[in-house]
C-alpha cells in the first residue's frame, strides 16, 4: 500500500490531516525537505491562512521547483486541501497579485468581489452540499452528489477552463469550485479531513485511485 | 445553519455553569465530544473557562486526543494571548481559535493572528451583558466588565480581521431561557461575518428565533445536550422542519 507524504511547510492542520489518512488505512509521514518530496509516492499539500504567506514559505524553503518537478515532470499524484488547492492556480488576488504553482489555469479571487450580493457572508463557514459536475468513476461519482462537506474560506478559484471542474457548491449567487483536477493534480476547497464520514470516504477514494 | 456542541472546560473536566458561575463537573470532555461527533454535531467548541485567569490553558491534551477519532472542526478558546499560544493550539489539532480577554486588552492581536493564520481561523468571542441601555463586553468568563459597547466592539473586531463572531449572553448562559434575540440582532446588523449564538438554548423553538429571526449562522449548545435534554438529532430535525440549510448528516 502507498505511503502518503504530508508536506509540513508551516501552514496547515497537520495533526488532523495525518490522523484522517491513518483512519482510512494508509501509512502517513510528515515531510519537510526536497529529498523527501523527491522520494514521495503521494504528496498532500495542506494549507490555511493567506496565499502569499504560504507561497512565501514554500519559496523560503526552496521547495517550489521540487514540487513542480514532482507534479509536472514526474507526474506523481498530489492532493491540495483548501489553501493547498488554491496554490495550484496561476495566481491569486489575495492582498495584491501573487503567482501560484500554476498547475491549473485560473486565478484565486475574493468571493466578495465576484458576488453581486451585498449581504454575502464571507468567509463561508458552512457545511455545504457538493454538486458533482464531472464523474471521475472511482474517485468521485454521482453517489457523492448533494452530500455535505465542511467549507471554510473567503477566496475561491475562478477557473479558466471548465474541464478542470469536478464539483462545486452553491453559495449565495456563486458557484464555488469545490473539487478541481488536472491529470495527477487534485484539489479540494473544503476539508475532507473535517467532513465526518463522507469526508473520510472521499479521502480514501482519492488516496486509493488518484 | 451549523449545530455546534460547546464544551466548557475547567482543569481538564467538562463543566457546566449558570451565568458562568457555580461550576459543576460533568465528566471527561473527550467522552462527550465523541458522542456529539457521532450524533452529528457540525463543529465543537472547547473553551477553557479559567485559562485567562490563571494564565494557562489545559486544552492541548484534550484536543489532541479528540483529533484521534473526531473528524469535524474544533474551535478552541481560553487564555490565548500571543501568536505562540495560538500556534500551540493549532498544532494540537484546532481549526479555529477563539479570543476574548486578550483581544479586548490589545485589539491589534486580532490583526496579528489573522495575518498569521488567516481570518477564517480567528473567532472573536464576545461575552455580553446588558447594563442600563447598553450591551457591555465582559472578559474573564463574564467576571469583569470593560465599559466597551459590544456594538462598537463587533464592528472593530470585524475591521481588524476577525473571521467569525461567537456571541455569548452572560445573563442567559446556562439558564435554558432561550437566546437573547435583542442582542443577536444587534450583532448580525453590525457585521457580515458568520455569527455563532451561545447561551440560553432550552427549547426547539429557540432555533427559529436565532436563525430566522436574528439571522445568526450557527448555534452553540452546551448543557441542553450535556444533560440529554435534547440530542443533536432533535435539533437537526427541527432545523429541517424549518427548511433551514443544514448539513445532511445521514447520507
Amino acid at each position: 500500500m502507498r505511503k502518503i507524504s504530508v508536506l509540513n511547510y508551516g501552514c496547515g492542520n497537520l495533526l488532523s490531516i495525518g490522523r484522517s489518512i491513518k483512519q482510512v488505512g494508509y501509512d502517513v509521514e510528515i515531510i519537510e525537505n526536497k529529498e523527501e518530496i523527491e522520494k514521495a509516492e503521494f504528496l498532500v499539500l495542506p494549507g490555511v491562512g493567506a496565499f502569499n504567506n504560504a507561497m512565501g514559505l514554500l519559496k523560503k524553503k526552496n521547495l517550489i521547483e521540487t514540487i513542480k518537478n514532482y507534479t509536472l515532470v514526474r507526474k506523481k499524484p498530489i492532493l491540495g486541501i483548501c489553501l493547498g488547492m488554491q496554490l495550484f492556480f496561476s495566481n491569486s488576488k489575495e492582498m495584491g497579485d501573487h503567482e501560484g504553482l500554476n498547475f491549473i489555469s485560473g486565478e484565486v479571487v475574493a468571493m466578495k468581489s465576484l458576488s453581486k450580493m451585498k449581504d454575502i457572508k464571507s468567509p463561508q463557514i458552512n457545511w455545504n452540499e457538493l454538486k458533482v459536475h464531472k464523474d471521475l468513476g472511482k474517485i468521485i461519482n454521482k453517489e457523492l452528489n448533494n452530500r455535505s462537506f465542511y467549507f471554510v474560506h473567503s477566496y475561491m478559484a475562478n477557473l479558466k477552463d471548465n474541464k478542470n471542474l469536478i464539483a462545486f457548491c452553491n453559495y449565495y449567487d456563486l458557484s464555488v469550485p469545490a473539487i478541481v483536477q488536472s491529470d495527477n493534480v487534485f484539489g479540494c476547497q473544503f476539508h475532507p479531513e473535517k467532513s465526518g464520514k463522507n469526508g473520510l470516504k472521499l479521502l480514501e477514494n482519492i488516496l486509493k485511485n488518484l | 445553519m451549523r449545530i455546534i456542541a460547546r464544551l466548557d472546560i475547567k482543569n481538564s473536566n467538562l463543566i457546566k455553569s449558570i451565568n458562568f458561575e457555580g461550576l459543576k463537573v460533568l465528566g471527561n470532555p473527550n467522552t462527550f465530544a465523541k458522542k456529539y461527533y457521532e450524533e452529528g454535531a457540525d463543529e465543537l467548541i472547547f473553551m477553557d473557562l479559567v485559562a485567562s485567569l490563571y494564565n494557562r490553558n489545559s486544552l492541548h491534551d484534550i484536543i489532541k486526543r479528540a483529533s484521534e477519532n473526531i473528524f469535524i472542526p474544533f474551535t478552541v478558546g481560553g487564555g490565548i494571548r500571543t501568536i505562540d499560544d495560538a500556534l500551540k493550539i493549532f498544532d494540537s489539532g484546532a481549526d479555529k481559535i477563539a479570543v476574548n480577554t486578550a483581544a479586548i486588552k490589545n485589539p491589534n492581536l486580532i490583526n496579528d493572528l489573522a495575518k498569521r493564520f488567516g481570518s477564517q481561523a480567528i473567532v472573536v468571542s464576545i461575552e455580553a451583558k446588558k447594563q442600563n441601555d447598553m450591551w457591555e463586553a465582559y472578559i474573564e468568563s463574564g467576571r469583569e466588565h470593560t465599559g466597551i459597547n459590544v456594538v462598537n466592539w463587533v464592528k472593530k473586531a470585524s475591521d481588524l480581521g476577525a473571521g467569525e463572531i461567537l456571541i455569548t449572553s452572560v445573563d442567559r448562559e446556562g439558564t435554558n431561557k432561550g437566546f437573547d434575540t435583542e442582542l443577536l440582532k444587534l450583532i448580525t446588523n453590525k457585521t457580515n461575518l458568520p455569527v455563532i449564538a451561545s447561551g440560553g438554548f432550552g427549547k426547539l423553538n429557540d432555533i427559529k428565533e436565532a436563525i430566522i429571526d436574528s439571522k445568526v449562522d450557527a448555534i452553540a449548545i452546551a448543557d441542553a445536550i450535556h444533560y440529554n435534554k435534547f440530542n443533536i438529532k432533535d435539533i437537526r430535525s427541527e432545523a429541517l422542519n424549518l427548511n433551514l440549510q443544514v448539513r445532511k448528516f445521514n447520507q
